[in-house]
């Protein structure tokens, strides 16, 4: 359950409002880095784009979310993240944990919850966040995770995403891109 | 003024309270692979049912909606243990919120074949700790009863190979790096067992010996149900009911909210 120090690569985290930004944005990010890179984005597990496409009228919690969420991130962890990292790898993580306690902040979820949740996940070295509008229309839920949340809650929640971030830039927890 | 979540939960706590004897009760039926608890639940269950209650039955990760993303995933062989404990978590949490809390509230008895001690119990014998395997299930819903059936590693690893081979998980193939089912079934199974005998201290389950003959458990099962029907049920449950309101627009669709 620690996280795993021993790792010889740069893990940066990127949490974005619009899930189509998120390769882009990744790739600006990794520009001025030297050596080799990676990038591990949302849903490499396929968790969400799978329960996108049952036929089940029923709809998660912000709770539920939070744990699938957890579940796709010790996915990539194992798979993508940790493996990149042990390379020497710099890797972004677009999103990172981040984008999950804003979910539950936003659904009112006790923040020491989150906190276990995710302590599993490392540290990120630097963390950064896509500033700036979200776009005019919300894309499909299989783009994002604020999406896939924003569908099954029945109301965009970008807005919400995007004032999280802002309060921990205003904090000094993370920069903008 | 819109009544908060908080104030709904706590009035349905009280709502519940009130109903005193006639409330819904959550009865758990635990214990590893091969102990016979689904065979004594179902007969539970009918006794019930023929004593005019109405019962509801919920299964260990049977939720339509995460069920078949874990299956998809066991079958691939592809989840480690976190992975594992997160998504029967989400399947667990996902039926307490949608099946079993309701039900409760509805004055519905409900009989669990297995509650969250399945996860603690085998997350912990997957080298989880328990300590992050309470903070995750937190806040936890504690069960009325919890009948546990305790058996031997050995019969329970005989009863199992008299009917099938062990499935990857199930046998904990994935932990003990062992290539013959039985084996690490064998190996696995005293692990899920020592975790099942300390939680059943901690936790105060009625033990039941799942090696005694199946009538007799059947009997035992009634005649301690009946001895065991008041919980101090508000203290141990008011965190969950309002997280359940605070969490769901269907805490307000059930009917006992208006």
């Amino acid at each position: 359950m620690v996280p795993n120090a021993a790792a010889s690569g740069q893990l940066l985290s990127l949490d974005v409002i619009d899930g189509s930004d998120s390769i882009p944005a990744a790739k600006k990010l990794l520009k001025s880095r030297t050596g080799q890179t990676g990038i591990s984005n949302w849903d490499a597990s396929s968790i969400f784009f799978e329960m996108h496409g049952l036929d089940v009228d029923e709809r998660p919690s912000p709770r539920t979310l939070v744990f699938l969420y957890a579940a796709d991130m010790s996915f990539r962890l194992r798979w993508e993240i940790m493996p990149a990292l042990q390379e020497g790898k710099c890797v972004v993580a677009v999103p990172y944990i981040e984008t999950g306690f804003a979910l539950g902040a936003i659904a009112g979820l006790p923040r020491k919850w989150l906190s276990e949740v995710f302590r599993f996940a490392p540290k990120a070295q630097e963390t950064y966040r896509v500033n700036g509008p979200p776009s005019a229309r919300i894309a499909s839920p299989t783009t994002g995770f604020i999406e896939f949340c924003s569908s099954v809650m029945g109301q965009d929640l970008r807005p919400k995403f995007a004032s999280y971030f802002d309060d921990l830039e205003r904090r000094g927890r993370c920069r903008s891109l | 003024m819109a009544e908060s979540a908080r104030q709904l939960g706590q009035r349905l706590c009280g709502q519940i309270q009130k109903k005193g004897k006639d409330r819904g009760l959550l009865i758990a039926f635990e214990g590893p692979d091969g102990s016979g608890k689904t065979t004594q639940r179902k007969l539970f269950k009918e006794w019930l049912v023929g004593e005019g209650c109405d019962v509801v039955t919920t299964k260990w990760s049977s939720s339509r909606l995460i069920k078949p993303i874990i299956k998809a995933r066991k079958n691939m062989r592809s989840i480690n243990p976190e992975e594992f404990c997160l998504l029967h978590a989400a399947d667990f949490r996902h039926r307490l919120e949608n099946e079993i809390v309701p039900a409760l509230i509805n004055g519905k008895m409900v009989v669990a074949d297995r509650f969250l001690f399945t996860a603690l119990a085998r997350d912990a014998a997957r080298g989880l700790e328990l300590d992050w395997l309470l903070h995750i299930y937190s806040p936890l819903y504690w069960p009325d009863i919890v009948f546990y059936f305790s058996v031997s590693p050995e019969t329970s690893g005989k009863r199992i190979a008299a009917t099938r081979t062990p499935k990857y998980y199930e046998a904990g193939q994935d932990v003990t790096n062992i290539t013959d089912p039985f084996e690490s079934y064998r190996q696995f199974i005293g692990r899920v067992i020592r975790e099942y005998d300390a939680l059943a201290v901690i936790f105060k389950f009625i033990t039941i010996d799942a090696e005694a003959p199946i009538y007799d458990q059947h009997l035992l099962i009634r005649k301690l149900f009946q001895e065991s029907r008041e919980r101090p049920w508000m203290d141990w449950n008011e965190e969950a009911i309002i997280d359940w309101a605070n969490m769901l627009p269907r805490s307000r669709e059930v009917g006992i909210g208006s």
